[in-house]
């Protein structure tokens, strides 16, 4: 009995060093919806699908670990040449364009677009009829490109292809036109949908490295050794994407390599049409709430960080402008009125992906604080402009007449005094920081409106979920809404 | 024995003189009462006495000597009109801010100073913790005075101390006033309320254009100067 707790030590020094010794692999993906390629299939975290078992492997034939990191699809290719992993396998298919800026493993898949209808629909059975059709798809893809090259065509861009399904059912589109794997997991299913006409140009997915990386020749050795002994074929077998094209691509037989239990077992939990009082139990489920929870308090830290920032350098702009010599004043203002001038967004992507090209790589959450801390110290700084010039000047020559210095009448009668003015508009402030800090979800942190993404992404649902997420950015801004009332109300009263 | 004075003081703001050799004296225990039309050099008579302004020449002399604006600033306390209370402190905090900044002594014998000060001026405990919001036009009034007297200046200044007061008030400041100069604190009283200027009895000296018109005991009843005498005419009735 006393050896226990003796061999449990034993064990986790063993399992530490075993995982010093084995590097991680980080690979990028946006598991955000992203079936069948590597999506949550519940609220855990762990991932599966065909692209998730297939760099396991890779990953094992090179004596590594496979690490997923997670992105927004538009994000993947940035996020690589940023390093934020070392390579990204998500349908990502072969291009000259691409390949500019990135090589490419040897292709594992070959496919072909797919033209998805409301069931019945008739007259859109290739590209040329989907002339004066108004056609939904993804951004970077082989299938927007077709898209736009047809005349006639209305090409409309989505970020997950949940939205253009779902937009597809509803009547807000006409056509679906995406790889086929997407067609067959999203579309195939649902029977208000339908998938129409033969295949529509054509393909390769390749794993995409940075330029140069060492890495492509292990990968594509693995890649090769899993193509020759079957395991690829199998993989692609157990989510039912084997078929004749992948057997001539890989030189392999054309028939499946076992049953497709990975299809299977998500058509059937999709199928499973769920009443609304189940579909909420599941959202406060603890895995649900956790996931929630941790984004949660991403969100809270992040904006945290991010408002001291603000309320500091705000601080040292608004100095800078009113006692600061005119040079100063001028570059204060300057950064004011830019920051003021352009969106946050933009401010948050040049941070995050930008700022790499010269040679500043920051990680997600520091990019995060640091826009959205940048961006509200041009707010703050107004604020505190505000409350030093509510402040009248008797007030400071009245301390300078008691004999106190210049600096000591500004610290002790002057700041105090524009502090009071200027806090009740810093707390509203803070208030629509945590709420501006969603945009964060943007450069691949998981805060809460990233987690609400990959939820609703899993569960097919925005409407309830929507609801749930947006409780819990009440219950988060709440504290400081009645802080912000209290602070008011006694700054009224000293008045 | 004069303690406070001014000597020949001239200033001029971007070419335009606004005092032209002013001298004046105040001794300890004394009260010397300013009278003069708005824009007649008194506020900035002020300005220079408590040390706010230098004169483009002359001198402001504690004891005989000349002082610099700094030592000034420290010696002289001020009473404005506005009072420039300091809103976010109560009238305890008010007192004691300048003592405790200036690190003048510990923090609680400071504060029973402060204490024991304002109800030297009529501001009972009670009011202590208060904000000047919270308090009225005489209390703020008094805890003003209690503030300039803070640093144990030897001289106070006051600038028009009855204007935002009800008149049946003015007898309170007259009293205070008094109380200051049985301390034998050097007090100068800037003000264009002829009543109460009459009620100071005290010597009086009629600023017009930037230059002493009159300087005595019996300005008021026997102006001697034709510049007081038509003061006087158009105020009183």
């Amino acid at each position: 009995m006393s050896l226990r707790p003796l061999l449990l030590l034993l064990a986790l020094l063993t399992a530490s060093t075993g995982l010093a010794q084995e590097r991680p692999l980080r690979w990028g993906a946006a598991s955000d919806g992203n079936v069948p390629f590597a999506f949550h299939p519940d609220e855990s975290d762990a991932l599966t699908g065909f692209e998730k078992e297939l760099i396991d492997e890779v990953a094992r034939r090179m004596g590594r670990r496979a690490v997923h990191v997670r992105n927004d699809w538009d994000g993947l290719i940035p996020g690589l040449q940023t390093g934020s992993y070392d390579l990204a396998i998500n349908g990502i298919e072969i291009s000259d364009d691409r390949a500019r800026s990135v090589d490419f493993s040897i292709p594992y898949f070959r496919g072909y677009e797919q033209i998805v209808v409301r069931r019945g629909e008739a007259g859109m059975r290739s590209l040329g009829e989907l002339a004066g059709r108004r056609v939904g798809t993804l951004g970077q893809t082989l299938a927007l490109e077709l898209l736009e090259r047809t005349p006639g065509v209305t090409a409309v861009k989505y970020d997950q292809e949940l939205q253009a399904y779902a937009d597809l059912a509803t009547g807000r589109l006409d056509a679906v036109l995406l790889d086929f794997p997407i067609a067959k997991y999203y579309a195939g299913p649902d029977p208000r949908l339908e998938l129409v006409g033969g295949p529509v140009g054509e393909f390769r997915y390749g794993v995409a490295l940075p330029k140069g990386s060492p890495l492509k020749r292990e990968v594509d050795a693995a890649l090769a050794g899993m193509t020759a002994d079957g395991t690829l074929r199998r993989i692609l077998s157990r989510w039912d994407l084997w078929g004749p094209a992948q057997a001539a691509l890989l030189n392999q037989p054309p028939e499946p390599d076992g049953p497709p239990t990975g299809y299977l077992e998500y058509v059937a939990r999709s199928r499973a049409s769920t009443p609304w009082t189940e579909k909420l139990a599941r959202y406060f489920s603890a895995e649900s709430l956790a996931l929630l929870g941790r984004g949660a308090l991403t969100t809270l830290a992040l904006s945290a960080c991010a408002m001291a920032l603000a309320v500091v350098l705000g601080l040292a702009l608004a100095a800078g402008r009113a006692f600061g010599p005119r040079p100063l004043g001028f570059v204060c203002t300057a950064y004011v009125e830019a920051v003021r001038g352009t969106p946050l967004l933009i401010q948050a992507l040049f941070l995050y992906y930008g700022l790499p090209e010269i040679g500043l790589r920051l990680p997600p959450f520091v990019a995060g604080v640091l826009a959205l801390g940048l961006n509200y110290a041009a707010y703050e700084s107004e604020n505190f402009r505000a409350g030093l010039r509510g402040v009248p000047r008797g007030q400071e020559e009245a301390a300078l007449a008691l004999g106190l210095s210049r600096g000591q009448a500004l610290r002790h009668v002057v700041l105090p005094q524009a502090l009071r003015v200027a806090l009740p508009p810093m707390t509203n402030d803070f208030i629509s920081l945590l709420k501006d800090s969603s945009l964060v979800s943007m450069i691949t942190l998981l805060e809460l409106t990233g987690a609400y993404q990959r939820l609703a992404t899993q569960h097919y649902d925005y409407f309830l979920l929507g609801a749930v997420v947006a409780a819990f950015y009440l219950l988060l801004g709440l504290p400081f809404v009645r802080l912000a009332r209290r602070l008011e109300a006694k700054l009224d009263r000293a008045r | 024995m004069t303690l406070l004075a001014a000597r020949d003081l001239r200033t001029s703001y971007g070419g335009t003189e606004v005092l032209r050799g002013v001298s004046l004296t105040v001794a300890a225990g004394e009260v010397v009462c300013v009278i003069g039309p708005s824009g007649g050099g008194k506020s900035t008579l002020l300005r220079l006495l408590s040390g706010q302004e230098a004169p483009t020449s002359g001198a402001v002399l504690l004891d005989g000597a000349p002082a610099e604006p700094v030592r000034l600033r420290r010696e002289v306390g001020i009473v404005f009109q506005a009072l420039h209370l300091f809103p976010h402190l109560t009238a305890l905090g008010n007192v004691t801010l300048a003592p405790r900044v200036l690190g003048k002594g510990a923090p609680e014998a400071l504060e029973s100073r402060a204490r024991a000060l304002l109800e030297r001026v009529g501001v009972g405990p009670e009011l202590h913790g208060r904000h000047p919001s919270a308090l009225s036009g005489g209390q703020q009034q008094r805890v003003a005075i209690a503030r300039a007297l803070a640093l144990e200046p030897r001289a106070i200044l006051y600038d028009e101390p009855t204007s935002a007061l009800d008149p049946e008030r003015t007898a309170d400041v007259l009293a205070l006033i008094r109380a200051r100069a049985d301390e034998g604190i050097a007090q100068l009283v800037v003000t264009h309320d002829l009543p109460f200027a009459r009620a100071l009895r005290a010597r009086t000296a009629h600023l017009e254009a930037g230059e002493v018109a009159g300087d005595s005991a019996g300005l008021l009843d026997d102006p001697r100067d034709e510049r007081t005498r038509r003061f006087l005419r158009a105020r009183l009735p």
